[in-house]
Order: structure tokens, then sequence, then C-alpha cells
């Protein structure tokens, strides 16, 4: 397979898990480019295994790249959605939203990768556990962790 | 062998957690469940899960919808990804044709200038007095030493053979150690070798045959061409099938 026919079918669901991993596009770019770069080196596998083997290498980048740099979230850059609500109840779910993010920011990259893959991009438990290499069972109470974490994190926020 | 199931801190095992994430996801996409729906009714606790596991979602989600690339931004990544392999692939081609260049470089000047071409080895066998014997590989400028009265017979490696005659013993001249330094040129199976005794040097051919005997008189040589015999800064060249002697006392002492 081509580097550009790799690049047309998995760029979109690289990059939207570096984008949910790192939390900025400018990151994601450069992640993207370097995941594709070393795929492209190695041999990659066919099929729906070729997807699952790109995010694991996106997520090894990842890792990687947090190892050499500390983890910047921009929060001024992602705009919050209009909402056509009372002011009061705007404001309150701004803060809301806002405390979320926040906490999502903080949460590891470990947990983050975990709710992305599973809770926004659809994959299944035995999926993610591929693509993080852990086993499934591991992997489901890491989730389970993830979610009281954020939970733990909010209620002070939000009370 | 069974999967462990460990349990979640609520009462829930690790099973139905699972199942709870895929409905909720399965919900979130729109799709109807009614199992979800009846199951949260029935656990509050789950409730409060699935609601921040949705909230968690649509955050993301919308984080991924704020910061999604446009489709100028996607033609450039792929632009600057495909810029990016082929220039790899040209530095890569580019690294073997060096290399290439490099190795042929360096034959072409073994070739060249490696002259006369030591590669190659041969195989010397020493035979003590006792009936003993040792093989060496002697690899092209490595010496050999034997010890005095050692018969060495020398494979040159192309189907020929030198043996040196008993009297060769007589290189163990005044007990001293007997020294054979083998070149060999692995193209065409030759060897130049040189036979130090006393300050005395003989350069020979490879396919040279020569006899060296003792004698009251001094040192008998023969071989059947022409060879170099040294001296000191001084050299004489022995004819081929003519026994030379030497005086190798008076030599030595002048």
């Amino acid at each position: 397979m081509t580097a550009a026919e790799l690049f047309d079918r998995h760029y979109d669901k690289v990059h939207a898990f570096l984008r949910g991993l790192s939390g900025s596009a400018t990151v994601a770019d450069d992640l993207v480019q370097e995941a594709f770069l070393r795929v492209l080196t190695l041999r990659v596998p066919e099929g729906r295994m070729q997807e699952r083997y790109l995010l694991r290498v996106a997520y090894t980048c990842w890792i990687r790249y947090l190892k050499t740099r500390r983890p910047t979230v921009s929060l001024e850059d992602i705009p919050t959605p209009a909402v056509d609500l009372c002011p009061h109840e705007a404001l309150e779910r701004a803060e809301d939203a806002t405390a979320l993010r926040r906490c999502l920011a903080r949460m590891s990259a470990e947990h983050r990768a975990i709710l992305l893959l599973v809770s926004c991009m659809d994959y299944t438990f035995v999926e993610a556990s591929e693509i993080l290499g852990v086993p499934r069972t591991t992997l489901v109470s890491r989730h389970r962790r993830a979610l009281q974490w954020l939970r733990d994190n909010l209620k002070p926020a939000t009370a | 062998m069974a999967e462990r199931q460990p349990e979640t801190s609520n009462g829930m095992s690790a099973e139905e957690y699972e199942r709870l994430v895929l409905l909720a996801a399965k919900r979130r996409r729109g799709e109807a469940c009614d199992e979800l729906e009846d199951w949260l009714c029935a656990d509050p606790a789950a409730a409060e899960m699935v609601e921040a596991l949705d909230d968690a979602a649509q955050e993301l989600d919308r984080q991924l919808e704020a910061t999604a690339p446009s489709a100028e931004h996607r033609a450039s990544q792929r632009a600057a990804l495909l810029a990016e392999v082929e220039r790899r692939r040209r530095v890569h081609y580019l690294r073997w044709a060096g290399a290439l260049v490099a190795a042929a470089s360096l034959v072409l000047a073994v070739t060249l200038f490696w002259r006369p071409a030591v590669v190659g080895r041969a195989t010397v066998r020493a035979l003590g007095d006792a009936g003993q014997s040792r093989e060496y590989d002697v690899r092209a400028g490595q010496t050999v030493i034997a010890d005095a009265g050692t018969k060495i017979q020398i494979n040159l490696g192309g189907g020929q053979e030198i043996e040196l005659q008993p009297e060769a013993s007589v290189l163990a001249y005044d007990h001293r150690m007997v020294v054979l330094h083998g070149t060999v040129d692995g193209r065409s199976g030759l060897v130049g070798m040189r036979i130090d005794f006393a300050d005395w040097s003989l350069e020979l051919g490879l396919s040279t045959e020569f006899t060296l005997g003792l004698s009251d008189e001094g040192c008998r040589l023969w071989t059947d061409r022409e060879a170099r015999l040294m001296h000191g800064s001084t050299e004489r060249v022995l004819k081929g099938g003519e026994t030379t002697t030497l005086d190798l006392g008076e030599q030595t002492e002048q």
C-alpha cells in the first residue's frame, strides 16, 4: 500500500485520536506525520488490523512526545459552542463545560486514550486493548477508574 | 482458561461494566436501547456513571470537532507527508549508492595498489622430531616461527605444496629459530616466501624448490630458479639449478 493510500484511508481517525489525546491540532499534525512515516518503514498489516496498528503507532508517538516535552493544552483555543439559553443557564453550562474540559486536560494520557477510544471513537474494549497494548480486563478497570477520577474531580467544581 | 473478572467498587462486575459502557455508546450514537433504559431505572449508580460518561464523551467530541482540520489543511498535510516520504526514499537510495561506490572504490584500490596482493591463506604443517605434527593457517603477512629441527611443509592452496627437505633442519642454524614469512596471492595461489637465518635472508617465489644443506664448508643452497639472497645491504642473485655454497660463519663475521 502506498503512502498516499494509507494517508487517505486513515488520516481522519489517526488525527482525531491524536487531537483527542493532545488537545492540540498543531501537536496532532506533527504526531500524525511522525506516525505515518514510522508505519511506512514497517510491515503494515492489511484490513481492519491496519487501522488499529496505526492507532497503536500513533499512541506510541504520543507517549514518546510526552516523555520529551511537557504536555500543554490551550483551553482558549477550544471554542465553546454557542447555546440558545438564558444567560444564567448558559453561564452555568459554560462553567460546567469548562470544569469538564479542565478535568479532561489534566487526565493521564492512558485514561484519556481509553475514554477516547471506547467512549468517543466507538472502539470495543477488545479493539482498544489491542491498540493500547494492555489486556482487556485491565482496560475495563482502567476505564472505570478514569470515569471515577473524572467524577471525583468534577464534584467540587460543579457542587 | 477463564479470564479473571475483577469487581468494580460499586459491586458491578467488569463484564457488566463493559456491557454498560457499550450500551451507553450505542445510545449516544442515537440507537434505541431499552436494555440500557431499564438498567438505569433500576440502578441509580449506573445512571450516574453513564451520565458522567456521556458528558465526558460529548466534551471530547466537541473538542475533536472544534479542532478538526479543514480540507485544505488535510491536503497540505498529505502533500507534506508524501514529500517527506519521497525525500527519505531518495536519501535511502543515495546512501545505498554511496555505500556501493565506496565498496567498489575499495575493491579497485586493493586490486590496483596492493601489490603483491596479499590476500588468501596458506597452510603450514610443522612436523616435530617425535613425529608429531601441527598445522597452522597462515594469513598473508603473518610470520610462522617453528622450533629448531622442525620439518616444515607448506601447502599453498593451489594444489601446490612445498616440503622442506630433511636437510632443511639446517635452517635452525646455530640452534636459532626458523622463521618463515608467507604471503599469498589468493587469486593466483602464489606465495612469496622469505627465510631468515642468522642475518641472511632469502626471498623465493612460491613454486621455487630449494634445498638447504649444512656441511663443513658451510651452507649449501640449491634452488630450481633464480632467487635473491640478501645479507645486510648486499644482495646476491642465485642461479636456478645450481648449488651455491655460503660460508655463513665468515659472512656473519663481516
